[in-house]
Formats: C-alpha cells, sequence, structure tokens
C-alpha cells in the first residue's frame, strides 16, 4: 500500500460514515415528516401511474357525485370538461347533463371508468371490472369513497328518483377555458381532474430527491464505512490525536454548548411532526450536529482516556513548570516553589479584599454576589490545587534528598543499601558520582590488599626457602669448626663464617616472625602480667648484654604490680629489641632510660637513649626494613622496631617512635586490667 | 656404641652433613631421599632412631611417619623448615617424638638424638611407668630422696642453691613462682633485686638441663608473672 492511499483510505472511509449517517439522519426526518404530513396513502399515491387509483380523484369524484345531487347545483351550472361526463336523471328524466345518451350499460370511446347511482347505492366500474366501494359496509375513510349508501351514511332523502351516471377519461386532457363553447355557457366549470394526479406526482420528486436517494446513498455510505472498518479506525485514531492535543479544559466548556445542542437536538426531535422540515432546516442541523459532537467527544475518551489528565492546560502548565524548574539546582527548585506558593496566595487575598469591599457596596444584586463568591470560591479551589502540587513535589525532593542522605551514610559505613535512587537528576548524578567514589575506592582497596598480601605471601616464601639452604650452611661450618689441624687464619675465617651464618638465621626468622604478624597469623595467648616484673624479667634476662655494652641502664619501675592484658612471650619480645636496638645504637657510654608509668587507666613504658648517630628526619622507623643508618652496614635485621610494633599492636597496646635532636624515645602503652591471674598459678 | 639412625631429606646436603656430625659421635647411619625409601630402610632391625623430613617426593615425612609408627615402637624425630606451632602439634599428633625446626643447630641435633636414645636404650619405653619417688618430666628425673636431679638418665651436677631452686620447682611442676618467692625460700631473705638474682641462677641451671638453652623446654620464664619447670 502506498503512501497516498495510507492516507486516502481512513479519510474516504470516515467521510463515507460522515456522509452515510447524515443522508441517513436525512432521509428519515424526510420521511417521517412524510409520513406524519402524508400518511403512507399520500406517500403511494405520489407514486401512481394511473390518476383514477390515486386518493385525489376519489375525493373529486366524490365532491361532484355530491354537486350531481343537488337540483340547485343543475340550474347554474354545467361542466364543459369532457374528462367528466355525467347525465343525472329524476323520475326517468334527464335534469342536467354534458353528455346525452350517457348511459351506464355502455361507456364511451376513451373512457374507462363508470359510476352508476340508482337512488340507493352505488356502483362502479373500472375497465368494466365491479369496484368494491362499501367493503363491510360502514364508512370509516379508507376506501375514500366518500358516497351514500354506508349503512352509517344513508341516502339522503333528496336522493329519491336520482339516477347518476358518472364516466372519467382514460387519461384526461388538460381543460382550457379558452374553449370556443365555454364562453357561452352560464358557468363553465372544470372538472378539475386532469390536475388530480399532478398533486400527487408534484411530491414525487421531493420525495425521491430528501428520502429514497438519501436513504439509499446513506445506507451504501455506511456499508462502505463497515467495510472499511479498519481504515475507519485508523481515520478514529487520527481524530482521536488532533483531538487529543485540545486541552481537557477547553473540552469541559465545550460541553456547555454541546448539552445546548443536544437539547436543541431532542426538542426539533420531539416537535418533528410539527415542523415544517423544509422551511426551518437550521434547527434540524442540531440533530446531526449534537451527534458527531458526542461522536467527537466518546471517540477521543475512548483512545485518548489515559492521557486526559495530560493533556490539560493544567498538565501542560505543571510540565512547562517543571521543564524550567529542571534547569535549576535542586535547593533552588525548593526556595521558588515556596516563593511560588506566597505569589499564588498573594493576589487571592487581594481579590478577598475587593471582593469583601464590594460586597457592601448598596448597587449589588443578589445574583451578582453570587457570581462573585462563586468565583472567588473557584480560584480559591485552583489555589489549593496548586498548592497541593507544589507541596507533592517538595516532597518528592525530600525523599530524594533523603535516598541520597541515606547513600551517602551506606558509603560512609561501607554498608551495601537498597535505598531507591532519586528522581531528581541533580541528586541522581550525586548518587551516581557516589557509586562511581566507592566502586573506585574499592578497586583501589582490594588493588593495595592484593599488593600487600602478594608482599607478604612472597615474604613468607622467601624466608621459608632460605630456611632449607641455611641448614645446610650451618650444619657445614659448624662440621668446619669441627675440623681439627687447620691454620690460624683458615681458622679465623671458619669464624666469621659462624657469625654471619648465625645473624643470617635471625634474620629469616625475624623476617618469618613479621610477616606473620602483618598477614594477622601470629597466634597469641593474651593473659593477665604484671608489666613492671615483666620489664625486670626482661633486663634480668638481658642482663650479660647490657653489662657488655658499657652502658648505664637506668629504670624507674613501681614497685608494686602493674596488671595488664597480653602475650608475655610477645611482650618479651618486644623489649628484648627495644633494649637491644638501644644497646646497638646508643652513644657509647651513654645512659639508657627505661621507666613504667600509670597513668588514668593506662600503663606507658618508655625507653629513651641517645643515638651514637644523628637520626634522620621524617623516617618511620617501624616500617619494615628501617634504620637509621640507611646503609645497612650494621647488623640487625632492620626488623626490630618493626616486630615491636607489630607485636604491641597484637597484643592490644600500643606503640609509638619519637625522635627530637638526638633523643630516641620508644613508647609501649597497655590499657590497665582488674583481671588477675588464675590462684593456682601464683602460691 | 654403634646404634643405627636413618635420616630422611630429600636435600642430600643435608642427610650428609648430618651423617658426618652423627658418625662422629659413633653412630651408625642409613640414608633415605624420600619417604617410600625411608619405609624400606625402617624396617631394618637395628634401626634404633628415624631423623625425618617433612616435605619430600612420593611420600611426605608425615605419612612415612604414620606408616611407620604401624610397625615399629622407636623415636621418630621430625625436622622440618616449618617451625609454626601448628606444624609441631601435627608432627607430634601423627607419632613423632620430636620436633627440630630448620635450620637447626647441629649441637642441638646431635643433644636431642643423644637423648632420645638413651631414654630409648637405657631407660626402656619413654612410656613405661615410673617409680612413686621419682618425680618425672619429659627428659629430666628427679629424685627427691636422694636429692638428685638426672637428665636423659644421667645425673646433673648443681651446686646448692640451684638444686634448692630445682627442688621447689620439680616438687611443684608446671606451678609458677615469682621471682620474690623462690627468693624467699631458697635464701631465707627478704627479696632484695629478686629477679636479676634468680635469673643468673636460672640461666646456669638452664645450662646444665636443656639441650638448647637459648630455647628452653623445660625451666621457663612466664614473662610478667614467674618462673616454673614444664610439665612434659
Amino acid at each position: 500500500m502506498d503512501t497516498k492511499s495510507r492516507s486516502i483510505k481512513p479519510a474516504l472511509a470516515f467521510l463515507a460514515l460522515f456522509l452515510g449517517v447524515n443522508l441517513l439522519i436525512l432521509a428519515l426526518a424526510a420521511g417521517y415528516t412524510a409520513v406524519r404530513s402524508l400518511g403512507w396513502r399520500g406517500i403511494s399515491d405520489a407514486f401512481q401511474s394511473d390518476y383514477q387509483n390515486t386518493a385525489d380523484f376519489r375525493r373529486t369524484i366524490s365532491q361532484w357525485f355530491y354537486s350531481f345531487t343537488d337540483p340547485s347545483w343543475w340550474e347554474q351550472y354545467q361542466l364543459n370538461d369532457k374528462n367528466l361526463l355525467y347525465r343525472v336523471t329524476q323520475n326517468g328524466e334527464t335534469v342536467c347533463t354534458n353528455a346525452d345518451g350517457l348511459s351506464p350499460d355502455a361507456l364511451p370511446e376513451g373512457y374507462n371508468f363508470l359510476l352508476y347511482f340508482d337512488g340507493e347505492t352505488v356502483t362502479i366500474q373500472k375497465d368494466g371490472q365491479m369496484v368494491d366501494v362499501y367493503g363491510d359496509g360502514y364508512y370509516r375513510g379508507e376506501g375514500q369513497w366518500n358516497l351514500p349508501g354506508y349503512r352509517n351514511m344513508p341516502t339522503p332523502e333528496s336522493c329519491a328518483g336520482l339516477t347518476i351516471t358518472m364516466a372519467a377519461a382514460r387519461e384526461p386532457a388538460p381543460y382550457t377555458i379558452m374553449d370556443a363553447g365555454d364562453l357561452t355557457a352560464d358557468v363553465v366549470t372544470d372538472s378539475g381532474l386532469a390536475s388530480t394526479g399532478a398533486y400527487a406526482a408534484r411530491l414525487r420528486l421531493p420525495l425521491i430527491l430528501f428520502v429514497l436517494v438519501p436513504l439509499a446513498a446513506g445506507a451504501a455510505l455506511l456499508l462502505w464505512s463497515i467495510l472499511w472498518h479498519k481504515y475507519k479506525v485508523r481515520a478514529d485514531r487520527a481524530i482521536a490525536w488532533f483531538t487529543g492535543k485540545i486541552w481537557l479544559e477547553i473540552k469541559l466548556v465545550l460541553l456547555i454548548p454541546f448539552f445546548l445542542v443536544c437539547a436543541m437536538a431532542l426538542f426539533c426531535l420531539m416537535s418533528l411532526y410539527v415542523a415544517q422540515w423544509y422551511y426551518t432546516v437550521w434547527p434540524y442541523l442540531s440533530v446531526p450536529g449534537a451527534l458527531w459532537w458526542a461522536y467527537f467527544y466518546l471517540n477521543d475518551l475512548r483512545y485518548n482516556f489515559g492521557r486526559i489528565t495530560a493533556g490539560s492546560l493544567c498538565a501542560f502548565l505543571a510540565r512547562l513548570y517543571r521543564g524550567s524548574e529542571l534547569s535549576w539546582p535542586t535547593g533552588q527548585q525548593i526556595v521558588r516553589r515556596s516563593t511560588l506558593q506566597f505569589a499564588a496566595a498573594l493576589p487571592f487575598i487581594a481579590g478577598c479584599i475587593v471582593v469583601f469591599l464590594l460586597l457592601f457596596h448598596p448597587s449589588l444584586s443578589r445574583p451578582m454576589v453570587t457570581l462573585i463568591l462563586t468565583l472567588l470560591a473557584l480560584v480559591g479551589l485552583l489555589l489549593i490545587a496548586v498548592q497541593l502540587w507544589l507541596m507533592d513535589q517538595n516532597r518528592r525532593t525530600a525523599a530524594d534528598m533523603d535516598a541520597l542522605l541515606a547513600r551517602i551514610q551506606a558509603a560512609g559505613t561501607g554498608q551495601a543499601t537498597d535505598a531507591p535512587l532519586p528522581e531528581n537528576a541533580d541528586l541522581r548524578a550525586a548518587v551516581e558520582g557516589l557509586n562511581q567514589m566507592e566502586v573506585r575506592l574499592k578497586a583501589a582497596l582490594s588493588e593495595q590488599m592484593k599488593s600487600e598480601k602478594l608482599k607478604l605471601e612472597l615474604i613468607t616464601n622467601v624466608s621459608h626457602d632460605l630456611k632449607t639452604p641455611l641448614t645446610s650452611m650451618v650444619s657445614y661450618t659448624e662440621l668446619l669448626r669441627q675440623e681439627e689441624g687447620l691454620p690460624q687464619h683458615v681458622r679465623d675465617y671458619i669464624l666469621v663464617l659462624c657469625q654471619k651464618t648465625l645473624r643470617l638465621q635471625t634474620m629469616v626468622q625475624d623476617v618469618f616472625d613479621v610477616s606473620k604478624a602483618a598477614t594477622g597469623n601470629l597466634p597469641v595467648a593474651i593473659g593477665p602480667l604484671d608489666f613492671a616484673k615483666l620489664l625486670r624479667q626482661t633486663l634480668a634476662d638481658l642482663d650479660e648484654d647490657i653489662q657488655a655494652s658499657g652502658l648505664t641502664l637506668r629504670t624507674a619501675l613501681p614497685a608494686g604490680p602493674v596488671w595488664i592484658m597480653a602475650d608475655g612471650d610477645r611482650l618479651y619480645r618486644v623489649f628484648q629489641n627495644l633494649i637491644g636496638n638501644a644497646l646497638k645504637y646508643a652513644l657509647e657510654g651513654s645512659r639508657i632510660y627505661l621507666t613504667l608509668t600509670v597513668e588514668g587507666d593506662r600503663a606507658a613504658a618508655v625507653l629513651q637513649n641517645t643515638s651514637r648517630d644523628e637520626l634522620p628526619y621524617g623516617v618511620d622507623f617501624t616500617e619494615r626494613f628501617v634504620r637509621g643508618d640507611q646503609s645497612r652496614t650494621d647488623g640487625g635485621s632492620g626488623l626490630g622496631l618493626s616486630i615491636a610494633r607489630t607485636f604491641t599492636e597484637a597484643c592490644g597496646g600500643a606503640f609509638a617512635i619519637r625522635t627530637q635532636a638526638d633523643l630516641f624515645t620508644a613508647s609501649v602503652t597497655f590499657p590497665l586490667t582488674h583481671t588477675r591471674p588464675q590462684p593456682e598459678v601464683t602460691p | 656404641m654403634n646404634e643405627t639412625i636413618l635420616v630422611v631429606d630429600d636435600d642430600a646436603e643435608i642427610v650428609r652433613a648430618i651423617a658426618i656430625l652423627l658418625e662422629k659421635e659413633g653412630y651408625r647411619i642409613l640414608k633415605a631421599y624420600n619417604g617410600l625409601q625411608a619405609l624400606e630402610l625402617a624396617m631394618d632391625p637395628a634401626l634404633r632412631l628415624i631423623l625425618m623430613d617433612v616435605m619430600m617426593p612420593k611420600l611426605d615425612g608425615l605419612s612415612a611417619v604414620l606408616k611407620i609408627r604401624e610397625q615399629r615402637n622407636l623415636p621418630i624425630l621430625i625436622l622440618s623448615a616449618k617451625g609454626e606451632d601448628t606444624d609441631k602439634i601435627l608432627g607430634l599428633a601423627m607419632g613423632a617424638d620430636d620436633y627440630i625446626a630448620k635450620p637447626f643447630h647441629p649441637q642441638e641435633l646431635v643433644a636431642r638424638v643423644r637423648s632420645h636414645l638413651r631414654r630409648y636404650t637405657q631407660l626402656g619405653d619413654v612410656n613405661a611407668p615410673s617409680q612413686k619417688a621419682e618425680l618425672v618430666t619429659g627428659r629430666l628425673c628427679y629424685l627427691p630422696d636422694q636429692k638428685v636431679l638426672l637428665a636423659d638418665g644421667a645425673p646433673v651436677r648443681l651446686t646448692a642453691t640451684e638444686l634448692k631452686i630445682v627442688d621447689l620447682l620439680m616438687r611443684n611442676l608446671g606451678r609458677v613462682f615469682p621471682a620474690e618467692e623462690i627468693y624467699r625460700r631458697v635464701w631465707n631473705e627478704e627479696p632484695y633485686a629478686a629477679d636479676n638474682t634468680v635469673m643468673v641462677h636460672i640461666r646456669r641451671i638452664r645450662e646444665k638441663i636443656e639441650l638448647n638453652p637459648k630455647q628452653p623446654e623445660y625451666l621457663k620464664v612466664v614473662w610478667g608473672i614467674g618462673y616454673k619447670i614444664e610439665k612434659h
């Protein structure tokens, strides 16, 4: 199907329906009027070819019959029109005639209708056939033979002795008074037969034109549109598309004239009986008008029902407002809504004041007051509607903000949330930004964790793999050491080998420990212990090293117990490392201070020493492999402080390193506890 | 003595080093380089002790220990680079008698081998019921009546003070004594610098009874509380 017929066919289908329905209405209205005014007989007369079969003919014959029974007519008148022949006899004597010798026995040439009255009843013959005049004998007007002789219409007294014979021409010739004989007659009278058929025949064309043709054409068009139903539906849709563009408010206002037209149409239909439709045709247009108007409404309802409110002026204004709102930031939206509410209320209040003043005006009539108050009420309702709508808008924005806040909160605590996405574009963008931030943060975190884990795994594996060759090294250096008869310098070499192997062993163990602690795989047995005693024990344990170092260790430990919760073995390792570190790096002959103080509910052990070398600034000494001396020529693994920190933290304590000039301060802090060791452990 | 020892390790150099160390001590050595070889050699009736590595091809050390335990009741010492406590517990649960972490000190290895052999061959089964008057923990045995401490069946020479400390701790195996209490009981004086004094003696006792004094198994410090002899 090409595009042209695609648009033409629906148009044609609708046109067919439109014309068909209108023509049918026309035909029905015209037909109804014709039936009411002419009667079925009148209508059938209009289509009668034989004039003798029309009601008009019968009426004319009946009228002449009564004229012929009137003696005064005999003397004054005479019918010169030969379309109707007559002979009236009284007691056997002809009293009036226009055709001598007319007898009921033989009709002259060209005449086929015979009426004979024998003084009692009438007999009529047409083409030699008897016509039933009286039927069952009672006159009702059906036969339209208004003749004497019925039981309810007896023959008048004056007819006694009269015989009347009438003959009508088969085809009446037009009668003209220009006939020569007419001028001599006293009174010239036309039978009127020539025009009897003409009256009925004159109605034939209007009937055909206004009833039959519209009826047929309308029916055909209607049928056509029914056959083209699918095109008609398309036309309906197209019309609905157009009517859908019209604001609902306009449609509602147009309902008023619609109802007026409907009322008019109803009135027209009810008064059709008296109407002269061909004179006052305009009111009757209200019928198809109302019909098609109704069609447009129903069609619109059918196809646009779901969009009824969307297609309103209010919705249009709301869309316009919302559209302009989108370009504002969210905060501005709320502010402007409040402003709009205020701005809408102001003129209303002003209007109220004006109306209030007007009501006291003396010239104001009561209906006027009613009208003004109604208008005011309507405006008030509209205002309330606007307020409600704006409130709803604000509620939505508030919900959106809540959703955003919920998401921010969820992002902060790292929880997943099923808070809905805000409808507001600004806030939605904010949520999306937040989500992206979260995703990136997670990715970065997992990346970091992965690399940290990888690093620690590597350390673990390496320290593990180091142990096997280390075993051989330790074993064979020992074998070498046991070898006898070697030169002194070789023995010296072996001694170096022994020392270095031992240090390597320590380093590997340190690396292993710190990697375990950093991966969270360090088992700790937390229990109550005396912090002061632990420090004393540690000092006693390291006494030989301290004595050998030539440094002085000054301690300030509380005499009484300081109970904390920790793993004794791990904490011993912490102070072993710290003191070992101090012994290794302190300035020769200087003093090392170890103090334990209780402040509030915390116990802090602080170890201070003066560094032999200048301490680099901004170095985190607890980082793995970090040493004050970056050249790494000394003996440590560089893990001592790192182990101290991780072990302290694994036990639940806090570890801190501070450097000020050459003063190196390490502090280990633990919260105090009220828990005491099990009684069976201490006697 | 010429007692036969089976050394199992997939690292041939380690097997060789251990063999040399132990042969110097006068032991006869059988060598195996995986678990399956170990299973074959373990059936030697002259065999007195097995040193077994854990991670080996074909059959790992722990499985080999399980299988050997079905047949033989002799000391099995696990050698492993896995120094974790959990690995130790697993090894002992499989039926091993001791667990030596790599890298081990050769002297300690030899000492442990000697200790186990002495207990196995001289005192018979480790699980044999002890006399009532004896206080036994692992390889230590204290005879309170004679005031004699035996390590692997051999008497340990202790000073009077050391003996008093050992007497106190062995009579209360597993119990933790604060330094002050040990001081009071042993010296009969009010404690002064108790930890330092006690620690000096403890260190000396360790050197006499422990196989590796730096990693004591019996005489232990309970940090922040006191001292004890571990109950094995």
